[in-house]
């Protein structure tokens, strides 16, 4: 494989995982968050001071961002998730932001604006960097690990809890779910997956700054993405992946300079056209029904 | 019947001087209602009685402020709503409220998955649970339909459906026939008599007068928010006042 083909393999499979981190909050429970890169930033820069500060290895560091981005998940979920719409999404872009500033303000996460350098080489490397080839199995993997987080959760009673907290949260109590405890449950996990990605890429990256860690840009697309693809779905959001990878990558290739003019046309027009995601309209339907749709026992009993 | 004879069984829903006010409204003051396990009770009365208030303030989803709601002996006035699912306690709504994104099965199914009953298999229960509501409210031939496609009907049979798959002691159940044909009505009323012989309580708020007087053990009737009367339907139908309150005739032109 090229370089080419490997790297444009690894930022699919990078967005796959983003995406259906956001999947989870946004698609499922139905709370648009608008700041899921803190967790994908909180992530990289957890793993970026475990392997540097505390000497772990990547294999040891990576779940622990997860666990930590997770966390974070937490702490910002308890308060947030009593707000709800268009609170709740301007909420999540504001404490992405103040995120990304308290980054960029405590002195040992950027080294005075130099940015954290994981070190890759030497005798002080804890970790010998993964290669192309190396961290496109690493993002497939995740990307593999990310569907079938979102896959078990849908048909676990968990599953059930969050679709009746998007559709009714009144229906929710009156069916035993406890509303803020799921929400919080499923905030958590989807910040665990954006940092696994985030700590993913910082190793990827080896440098990391708090601009990049912390890009809108990642949001901004993932949500995009998701929404194209199908929000809520289990496959939704890797067609979401591949159709804006693809698409940016052609752009890139073609007219470097109009990138965001398309993104934003192509994305306007998804909203119009196909406002349930590909996932699920037209034939596309038919094509992928059996996997996007909720299992219905005995008619087509697919999974398990 | 024989858990409600028994005289030590602590009834499945004791409502003790339940108030409820929003701002200067009473909305509920001093309501007192028991109904024990086998029995079913009717709540009777104008609208803007408080019927539904006082549903809403039994199962969590309005806070009391006053009195006690005991649930088995268990004192849950201020417990959540969720809470009282897991002490056997399930509702519909006036207004069904299926999920619109999920079949019928995925309604009833889900809300059976919500529950666990101890020393059985917790998927082949939560199913097993679904399957049985279904069948019982003959809902079952409609599994894969979307509610959209569902008639009044049917949509009333999807709520008490929903409702029975948590496995409850006592159902609330706000209107389950409004909006029902006389055979409907019919039907219904003869299911809510096989689940009051399986020793289910039931408290059900009801206008049709056909089906109050076919299944009602006990009548409450509300007006502002306070209990009139109460007693066997016989009983508070022949009451003057009753019949005035509701029919709005003024109280002189009966005496007279």
């Amino acid at each position: 494989m090229s370089t080419f083909v490997e790297s444009t393999l690894t930022t699919l499979c990078l967005y796959v995982v983003v995406a259906q981190s956001w999947n989870l909050i946004g698609g499922l429970a139905g709370y648009a968050s608008f700041g899921q890169v803190a967790f994908y930033g909180v992530g990289g820069y957890a793993v970026a001071l475990l392997m540097l500060d505390a000497s772990l290895s990547f294999w040891v560091a990576l779940p622990l961002a997860a666990l930590v981005a997770g966390a974070y998940g937490l702490l910002l979920g308890l308060p947030l998730l009593r707000l709800r719409g268009e609170y709740f999404a301007v909420a999540t872009l504001v404490a992405a932001a103040a995120t990304q500033a308290l980054a960029a303000w405590q002195p040992a996460f950027t080294s005075q604006g130099a940015g954290l350098t994981i070190t890759t080489v030497g005798t002080h490397q804890t970790t010998p960097y993964l290669g192309a080839g190396g961290f496109t199995l690493l993002f497939a993997g995740l990307a593999a690990f990310s569907v079938g987080v979102v896959a078990v959760l849908t048909h676990t009673r968990l599953g059930y809890a969050l679709r009746v907290i998007r559709d009714d949260e009144r229906l929710a109590r009156a069916v035993g779910v406890r509303a803020g405890w799921t929400k919080l449950t499923a905030f958590a996990v989807s910040a665990a997956l954006a940092g696994l990605a985030g700590g993913a890429s910082a190793f990827r990256l080896v440098t990391v700054t708090p601009g990049q860690m912390f890009d809108p840009t990642i949001t901004v697309l993932t949500i995009a993405m998701v929404v194209l693809g199908g929000a809520g779905t289990v496959f939704g959001p890797v067609i979401g992946a591949v159709a804006l990878t693809a698409l940016t990558t052609a752009v890139d290739a073609v007219l470097p300079s109009s990138r965001d003019l398309v993104l934003a046309l192509v994305i306007l027009a998804a909203v119009v056209f196909v406002p349930r995601g590909l996932g699920r309209s037209g034939h596309m339907v038919r094509l992928f029904a059996p996997l996007t749709e909720l299992r219905r026992p005995r008619q087509r009993p697919l999974l398990r | 019947m024989s858990e409600a004879s028994s005289p030590t069984a602590p009834p499945r829903l004791e409502a003790i001087g339940l108030s409820c006010r929003f701002g200067g409204v009473h909305a509920l003051s001093d309501v007192s209602v028991r109904v024990a396990d086998g029995q079913i009770a009717v709540l009777l009365g104008p609208n803007g009685a408080g019927k539904s208030v006082f549903v809403d303030v039994v199962c969590g989803e309005l806070q009391a402020s006053a009195g006690r709601v005991l649930i088995g002996g268990r004192d849950l006035t201020h417990s959540p709503g969720w809470r009282l699912v897991c002490h056997g306690v399930a509702r519909t709504f006036q207004v069904p409220r299926p999920l619109r994104s999920c079949t019928v099965w995925e309604n009833v199914h889900g809300a059976a998955s919500r529950v666990r009953e101890p020393n059985e298999h917790h998927h082949a229960s939560a199913r097993g649970r679904a399957e049985q509501a279904l069948a019982r409210v003959g809902l079952l031939h409609r599994r894969d339909s979307r509610p959209d496609c569902l008639s009044l009907a049917e949509l009333r049979k999807l709520e008490l459906a929903r409702a029975l798959a948590l496995a409850p002691r006592l159902l609330l159940l706000d209107e389950p026939m409004a909006g029902l044909s006389a055979a409907e009505i019919d039907d219904t009323v003869g299911l809510l008599a096989e689940l009051r012989a399986q020793g289910i309580a039931i408290l059900a708020v009801e206008h049709v007068m056909q089906a109050v007087l076919a299944m009602a053990d006990v009548v409450y009737f509300l007006h502002q928010g306070s209990v009139l009367r109460s007693g066997p339907p016989a009983d508070i139908l022949a009451d003057r006042r009753v019949v005035a309150m509701y029919l709005g005739v003024p109280l002189g032109a009966i005496a007279g």
